[in-house]
């Protein structure tokens, strides 16, 4: 899940809604994405009573955002090296990013924003059309998906695991992008439309970087 | 002897069918949310010369060119030292210190400034990391070995009794470096120049980390249409334009540094 971590040894304040990443005393101190805006553009957008499909809304107040970024991310890795470094102390970070920093020994909060909840991160797995191999690839398919490697899966990299009979350590039942049941997936989770972010995602980007990535 | 050739035209004919490819794919038309493009059409070229595109292109010959100048002056008192430093400790020693970035890879080397240019070593007085400053030092950084080598390499090739006679006559050693020296050092620099300012044009990982998203050079541009947005013909399109405005750039430059130099 997309939420906020933040470094509590050099960010002062508390951080506990997206809100709070519009506070002037957190200028210069965020790192968000870059290859991938989708996620903050439809927070700003859900602020402003809208959603990924009217994300024009939040255009207003994402661009008021601009003074506060120090830097953006396209990858994983910048986005750990910066947190880990101090650069930037606050992100718009995927939450096992953050959790794998904390198995690292690096202070980072991760949060469960109580305004808005964070935005899912979408993965998907695909069988090309035509292919020889269909019933191999369903059966990888099912592996992944199986109650064994699902556990691992929230074991090991602290991902909400999508079979509802994974086993889930009690340590990590209600932390911030681990969901249990479908209700928990609505409640503590945005989900975006798949199509409508398939289809703008480049539009959104496009955008993101003419108005906010461009100083 | 014509056999000779076919490796080098297997080669060629690889490169042909990829950058045909790249071609192609330009004149494509790019569907939002599907990888497969549609028809003909020439939209992706006048998307990439819209103002953001043009201003890759034009960072990124704006730091190619200041790289060039900088790793110039930086590199030529190295190479002089390198050339004619007498003991053959000192200069095995200066060698060992140019080639040290050679064995630490580009990402690795960049990383190396993330945490100098990030006040994490030294405390700037401006913000150093995530801006063109920053990218520019790790530019200079990573070029210098090459220009050093290349210099050293021309100046070694200038005999010292030229020197030694502009002395002889009453030249003070400012007034030799200029009218002696350097002219005839200048195959190392023109060459040296020349390689750099070409292979920072297409420079990528220096911009994309130090740049902090906010530096973009061209290829910066290309990976994030190509890859962020899977805008593939829009990547190709722009990749194809920087193409041949990176040709015509070398081909001024080349043709100025072949001018013979003024009596």
């Amino acid at each position: 899940m997309y939420t906020l971590a933040y470094r509590p040894d050099l960010v002062k304040e508390e951080i506990t809604r997206w809100s709070d990443l519009w506070k002037p005393s957190l200028r210069g101190k965020i790192a968000m994405p870059d290859f991938d805006p989708s996620h903050i553009i439809t927070i700003a957008a859900l602020m402003e009573g809208g959603n990924e499909s009217s994300w024009q809304k939040g255009q207003e107040r994402l661009r008021q955002l601009k003074p506060s970024i120090v830097a953006f991310f396209s990858t994983d890795a910048q986005s750990q090296d910066l947190m880990k470094t101090g650069q930037a102390p606050v992100q718009v970070m995927l939450s096992v990013n953050a959790y794998h920093l904390q198995e690292q020994g690096v202070a980072v909060k991760v949060v469960q924003p109580a305004d808005f909840p964070g935005i899912v991160g979408i993965d998907t797995m695909a069988v090309m059309a035509g292919s020889k191999r269909a019933d191999a690839a369903h059966q990888l398919i099912n592996l992944v998906l199986s109650r064994e490697i699902q556990s691992q899966l929230v074991e090991g990299l602290r991902a909400g695991p999508v079979n509802s009979g994974a086993a889930v350590p009690a340590k990590l039942r209600g932390q911030p992008g681990i969901f249990l049941t479908p209700a928990e997936w609505k409640e503590r989770g945005y989900i975006m439309d798949d199509e409508v972010r398939a289809k703008t995602l480049p539009g959104w980007r496009e955008w993101f970087t003419a108005n906010i990535v461009k100083k | 002897m014509k056999l000779l050739l076919l490796p080098s035209l297997v080669v060629i004919a690889v490169f042909a069918a990829a950058l045909g490819g790249l071609f192609r794919y330009s004149v494509l038309e790019f569907v939002p949310g599907s990888l497969t493009p549609g028809g003909f059409t020439l939209a992706n070229f006048r998307a990439v010369v819209s103002a953001q595109y043009l201003g890759y292109v034009w960072d990124t010959v704006v730091l190619s060119a200041a790289t060039t100048v900088l790793t110039l002056v930086a590199s030529y008192p190295v190479a002089y030292a390198l050339a004619r430093t007498p003991s053959r400790a000192t200069r095995s020693w200066l060698l060992i210190l140019t080639l040290a970035p050679f064995f630490t890879g580009a990402i690795v080397r960049t990383y190396a400034w993330i945490l100098v240019l990030g006040n994490a070593v030294v405390t700037w007085p401006i913000p150093m990391l995530f801006t063109e400053r920053g990218v520019l030092i790790g530019l200079v950084h990573f070029s210098m070995p090459t220009m050093i080598l290349l210099l050293a390499a021309a100046i070694s090739h200038v005999d010292p009794a030229y020197e030694r006679a502009a002395a002889s006559l009453g030249a003070r050693p400012g007034r030799v470096f200029r009218r002696v020296t350097l002219p005839l050092s200048l195959p190392g620099i023109v060459s040296g120049s020349l390689i750099v300012f070409a292979w920072t044009l297409s420079a990528f990982p220096t911009p994309e980390l130090l740049g902090g998203g906010r530096v973009k050079m061209i290829a910066n541009g290309v990976k994030d249409l190509a890859l962020d947005s899977f805008n593939w013909p829009g990547a190709a399109a722009f990749a194809i334009l920087a193409l041949g405005l990176t040709l015509g750039l070398l081909s001024v430059v080349g043709r100025l540094a072949a001018r013979p130099a003024p009596e």
